[in-house]
């Protein structure tokens, strides 16, 4: 239990740390919402429009601590204040739009690239020695390397603009109206498959890696040999025993990407004009839209703090040494 | 710092386990030559830094001249073709190297100082240092690494390489921090180090002599490790636009690429240049980093006759 | 958008249990008919749904499909359509303007139009300061409805120009349903009701669409839905634009001819018209640029034909030493200006004689000095997301430098650039103007000591009562006579220096609809961000015959 009370004012103490790092970050940056929304016209606007711009935002001119103790109180309230750029909506509204689009794309990409990783990570770890942990560790590797976004532009010009094979971007075809029809849900998943392809191919070498690396390390211990030595078939072996085992630490990842999930899929999103949180990220640190990056940035880092939080929690239900660290 | 997955799982983690290196350094470095991955990796990566040095000689054309024909396919003349503002894409490749590996290797230093500093502090000395430490490291590693990186740069203005390679190296540490503290936190408890205690050493004499030279794989593999997600979160810093984007590096290349509609253009010849040459890059220091795990943990290293004798 | 987040929930139910966090309330519905004309005014990811026409953040199609103006001012020459206004005139030396108002118009809720809606319209904006974007009540004093079709406005003091903002820039309201918001600033309006040729159809945030209002007052539209789909950004944009997937286009696109025009040269074209000057700054607070030589010197250096070839694409063509904006603005232009005042010349040789014959010496460097003793060293400030201008910079650094001009370029957000800007702590800035239906609103903005777009800090009392005379006629001869002074202050004076015409992206595709406005018959703003302006055109557009 003390370990259990001892986590969780780690939780606290770092969403508190991340409130206020979100909170006085973009602060510091120069110029306030008004300035910047008639800033991005470039000048073609009537700059007579400052003042009221100014007055629509309700620039704020208290001092600092002022805002962040009533930026803490309007959290505690959930609310995460208005955007500039979409105004007047509120931030959690255009939250809850992209939050599911993100969620769908990068969840269902970590959830195959855990799966097909640890399980490519076993074959190469039961083949070691053949040419295939040769090739299959070192070529993941290799694609793990490559700067996702670039590979996303490949794809999306190979695939999408020189063969026409699949859509050029966004969730769904815009001329379709959101259903449960076949057709609906076929354009959707046609939509995906490039992004999806793009986080794939890139995050595939890490668990692929982990989990080898776990089961070289299991398939070496005592246990193992003394399984061989009672005659239990090695595929057996290696499945039952040496996979469960191994698997652990890639299952606490599993959690922790997760978390990342929310964020993890920024680049791909904005190459493929994917309308998630990435993308919203992206558009409102270019618009200065302050509320909404903090909002969004918070989303974000509490879904990996979550995530840790608990992952650590069942790391040390099923490894009781942890808690003695 | 890209892909949050592999934040976690680096390919330096499992060198976490037992890691009982001689005291020699330099039998590290040998054995580190002698890995065919680790070979292979420093020569690609080698050769790039070559490119960088040599750029002034053997770049065709000056990196920013914009006299060419706009968007001319790859010919004699200009072997990777020309930009949308008539530049020439091969001459921006090596000049590029430039920023990209000096941006990289220089956030990379910057991020394993960073660890080392921290992580053996945190490790040798323990008790409330430790608690302070490791708390702030685990704060710094939970908080999600590219939308921070995007907020900072953008908060900095971005003024050039050295801005980014700051930001990128001052958000990085964390988890080199995290394993060399678990590190040096087991190494401290050895019985030569509790004699060298006793004999009355000083702390920074054990650390030189004791700690250090048992950590050197693992500060490789980790500086390995950061230079490679330095060079991706640069790329990415660059394609999103909060780089000097009139710096010529690989990034702003894919920058400009992604702006002037290089893929509707047909411009094939634009955006794959850079995007390799960054791929490759990566692909050294990946591989690097697999050799240095391999003989950071000799059980990763599988000999072919071990197995063979297992089968049979 | 329910079934949107219902698919959405369904992919990732194992992870997250409750992302039922979906806002949007009507469903995208029913399919359309016929086929619709699918418009793009600029890239936005995804669509709040905001139709206040007040709103800065309105969605396109708000402000003129909806809401009208009384007038409509064609920026491409000198022309006013009737649109809710039948006719206005000016009296009382200038400040009261009496605005005839059209009859048997409804609103597409059934209620009729009349004058009380145009009072209660611009007593929101006074009541409402934060929605008077244009600051028109600084400026009137009161507006009374003399009977239900017509209204008077008085102002303060003689001001004709700001007949542009009043009669073309204030969207008419429906007073009987705008009473009952509690908060104009922050209302999202979701189903507007207005007078427009077109009514609100559905409403998603990917994709939204109007159907044509029946009823309107100018006959039934010929285009039955306009669609306007949701794009994060300008790539997938001008993707979707070279697959003739969108009809009518306001984006960027590098290459027009050969991207766009060229894969289908019969439906696809493009028109970018002058629609503002891009100007080079020149803060006239810092005692060298405030030397007449030096910013004869810096604009005789710098070669605008390449900033317009190499920097943006060939359609930036160079603007003109007045600072009008041409051709649109050439019913203003003093016929009997020499030629070198009506176009700029590069001239690099005699930039480094004036300065010479100004007293200015290179020094070790290269770099000229002033008589006593500063470098020609300047910093210029650049939004580093313009990238157009951000090239444009690198090469006016290096034509500078050629004659001994040095020139640091510093790249700024947005927030930062306009806050250098606007307290007057740059030395030079590349940024734009802001363009009207005749050249006073530039000269204006960019002259008029209480201006904000002053960002030079001009002040001249010829060219200060130059526009005070424009302000008090409504008199053409005398408003031009007035301009021609301020042209010539702009070619030999230089308050700042104009680069080159900025542009309006303008791309269409006639596979389904033509009537589009071109260069020989530019009948209306052509870009569909220009808000009042995209109705004249859609009342212009038909069906193409098959």
């Amino acid at each position: 239990m003390k370990f259990v009370a001892q986590r969780f004012l780690f939780l606290l103490l770092s969403v508190w740390a991340a409130i206020t790092i979100n909170f006085f970050l973009p602060r510091m940056m120069p110029g306030n919402p008004a300035e910047v929304m008639l800033a991005r016209y470039q000048g073609k606007l009537n700059p007579q429009a400052l003042h009221a711009l100014a007055l629509q935002f309700g620039i704020s001119h208290q001092p600092l601590w002022v805002q962040y103790w009533s930026y803490l109180i309007s959290l505690l309230h959930g609310n995460l204040g208005v955007s500039v750029s979409y105004y007047p909506t509120p931030v959690t509204t255009v939250i809850a739009q992209s939050l599911p689009w993100t969620l769908a794309l990068a969840g269902t990409a970590t959830v195959i690239s855990v799966v097909a990783g640890t399980w490519l990570g076993v074959i190469s770890a039961w083949h070691r020695g053949t040419i295939v942990d040769d090739i299959l560790p070192i070529a993941t590797t290799v694609s793990s390397a490559i700067p996702y976004f670039w590979m996303a532009l490949l794809l999306l010009y190979l695939f999408g603009f020189l063969l026409g094979w699949f859509p050029l971007g966004h969730a769904y075809s815009t001329i379709m109206v959101p259903s449960w029809s076949a057709g609906f849900v076929g354009n959707l998943l046609a939509h995906a498959i490039l992004p999806l392809s793009t986080i794939l191919i890139s995050s595939l070498g890490g668990w692929l890696m982990s989990m080898r690396n776990n089961m070289l390390h299991i398939l070496d211990d005592d246990f193992m040999t003394f399984g061989e030595a009672r005659g239990l078939s090695s595929r057996r072996l290696v499945y039952i025993y040496a996979a469960r085992n191994a698997i652990l630490p890639n299952l606490t990842g599993f959690s922790m990407a997760l978390g990342f999930v929310v964020s993890g899929a920024l680049l791909t999103e904005i190459v493929f004009s994917y309308p998630g949180l990435g993308y919203q990220l992206f558009t409102a640190v270019e618009n200065e839209d302050y509320p909404l990056m903090q909002g969004l940035f918070l989303i974000i880092a509490l879904a990996v703090l979550l995530a840790n939080f608990i992952t650590e929690l069942i790391y040390a239900r099923l490894d009781p040494r942890v808690r003695e660290e | 710092m890209i892909r949050p997955v592999r934040e976690k799982f680096p390919l330096s983690l499992r060198s976490l386990r037992k890691v009982d290196e001689v005291k020699r350094p330099s039998s590290i470095w040998s054995r580190m030559l002698g890995n065919t991955k680790f070979r292979w990796g420093l020569t690609i990566f080698m050769l790039f830094v070559l490119m960088a040095i040599l750029a002034p000689v053997i770049s065709p054309y000056s990196p920013t001249l914009t006299s060419f024909t706009p968007l001319d396919p790859p010919s004699l003349k200009h072997l990777l073709g020309t930009t949308a503002n008539g530049q020439d894409v091969l001459s921006q490749v090596i000049w590029g190297t430039r920023i990209s590996l000096g941006v990289g290797v220089g956030a990379g230093a910057l991020s394993i100082v960073i660890s080392i500093a921290i992580g053996l502090l945190a490790g040798y000395k323990g008790g409330l240092a430790d608690k302070i430490l490791t708390t702030v490291t685990n704060i710094v590693l939970v908080i999600p690494g590219l939308p921070l990186i995007i907020v900072v740069a953008a908060y900095v203005r971005a003024t050039g390489p050295l801005t980014i390679a700051l930001v990128i190296g001052l958000t990085g540490w964390a988890w080199g921090a995290r394993v060399l503290r678990s590190q040096s936190l087991s190494l401290a408890s050895r019985d030569y180090v509790t004699a060298a205690k006793l004999q009355g050493n000083s702390d920074a004499y054990i650390i030189r002599q004791e700690i250090l030279p048992n950590m050197i794989s693992l500060i490789v593999a980790n500086f390995v490790y950061s230079v490679l997600s330095a060079i991706l979160a640069e790329a990415a810093l660059e394609f999103l636009g909060f780089g000097n984007v009139s710096d010529v590096s690989w990034g702003t290349m894919l920058y400009w690429a992604n702006n002037g509609q290089a893929l509707l253009s047909g411009a094939w010849w634009w955006f794959v240049p850079p995007g390799l040459a960054i791929a490759m890059v990566g692909a050294s220091l990946a591989l690097m980093n697999y050799g240095v795990d391999e003989i950071a943990n000799p059980k990763l290293s599988v000999h072919r006759k071990r197995r063979a004798n297992k089968r049979s | 958008m329910k079934g949107l987040s219902r698919i959405a929930v369904a992919g990732v139910a194992a992870i997250v249990g409750t992302a039922g966090l979906s806002a949007c309330g009507a469903a995208a519905s029913q399919k359309a008919a016929a086929a619709p004309l699918v418009v793009l005014p600029s890239p936005i990811g995804s669509y709040s749904r905001n139709f206040n026409p007040f709103s800065p953040t309105d969605l396109p199609g708000t402000t003129g499909l909806v809401y009208q103006d009384l007038f409509y001012f064609n920026p491409l020459k000198s022309q006013t359509y009737p649109m809710l206004g039948t006719s206005f005139a000016w009296s009382g030396h200038g400040t009261v303007l009496t605005v005839h108002l059209r009859k048997n118009v409804k609103w597409t809720n059934g209620q009729p139009f009349n004058a009380d809606d145009v009072v209660y319209t611009f007593d929101l904006l006074k009541r409402y300061p934060a929605l008077d974007t244009n600051g028109i009540w600084k400026v009137l004093s009161k507006v009374k409805a003399v009977n239900s079709d017509v209204v008077t406005f008085i102002f303060k003091a003689p001001n004709v120009p700001y007949q542009w903002y009043v009669l073309g820039e204030t969207p008419i309201i429906d007073q009987a349903l705008w009473k009952q918001v509690s908060d104009p600033v922050k209302y999202g309006n979701p189903n507007p009701v207005g007078t427009g040729p077109y009514l609100l159809k559905s409403f998603s945030p990917q994709v939204y669409s109007f159907s044509a209002n029946a009823s309107y007052w100018g006959g039934k539209p010929k285009v039955p839905t306009v669609e306007y789909p949701a794009y994060t950004s300008n790539s997938s944009a001008d993707l979707a634009l070279s697959r003739g997937k969108i009809d009518w286009a306001g984006l960027f696109i590098p290459n027009a001819q050969k991207v766009y025009v060229k894969p289908n040269p019969k439906q696809n074209h493009y028109w970018f018209p002058p629609n503002y000057i891009v100007i080079l700054y020149t803060n006239l607070k810092n005692p060298l640029l405030a030397q007449l030589p030096v910013r004869q010197a810096i604009s005789l250096a710098i070669n605008r034909e390449k900033i317009d070839k190499v920097g943006e694409y060939g359609y930036e063509n160079p603007s003109s030493p007045t600072g009008l904006i041409l051709p649109n603005n050439k019913a203003w232009l003093n016929p009997s200006l020499p030629p070198q005042d009506v176009s700029f010349s590069y001239n690099p040789a005699k930039a480094v004689s004036i300065l010479k014959s100004a007293g200015y010496k290179k020094n070790a460097q290269g770099i000229f000095t002033s008589p006593s003793g500063q470098p020609l060293s300047f910093t210029l400030n650049v939004v580093s997301s313009a990238t157009d201008w951000v090239s444009d910079a690198s090469i006016m650094q290096s034509e500078l430098h050629n004659v001994g001009i040095k020139l640091t370029v510093n790249q700024e957000q947005y927030g930062a650039f306009y806050g250098a800007l606007k307290s007057g702590t740059y030395q030079l800035a590349i940024w734009g103007s802001s363009p009207g239906p005749t050249p006073y609103y530039l000269y204006n903005a960019l002259l008029s000591p209480s201006s904000i777009g002053n960002y030079e800090h001009w002040n001249s009392s010829a060219t200060n009562a130059a526009l005070a005379q424009y302000s008090a006629s409504s008199n053409l001869s005398v408003q031009k006579h007035a301009m021609y002074a301020i042209e010539h202050t702009m070619a030999t004076q230089l308050p700042s220096i104009p680069l080159v015409n900025g542009p309006n992206w303008y791309e269409y595709n006639t596979s389904q609809y033509t009537g589009w406005p071109t260069p020989s018959n530019p009948y209306s703003n052509v870009t569909p961000a220009s808000a009042f302006g995209t109705t004249v055109v859609l009342m212009h557009l038909h069906p193409v015959a098959k």
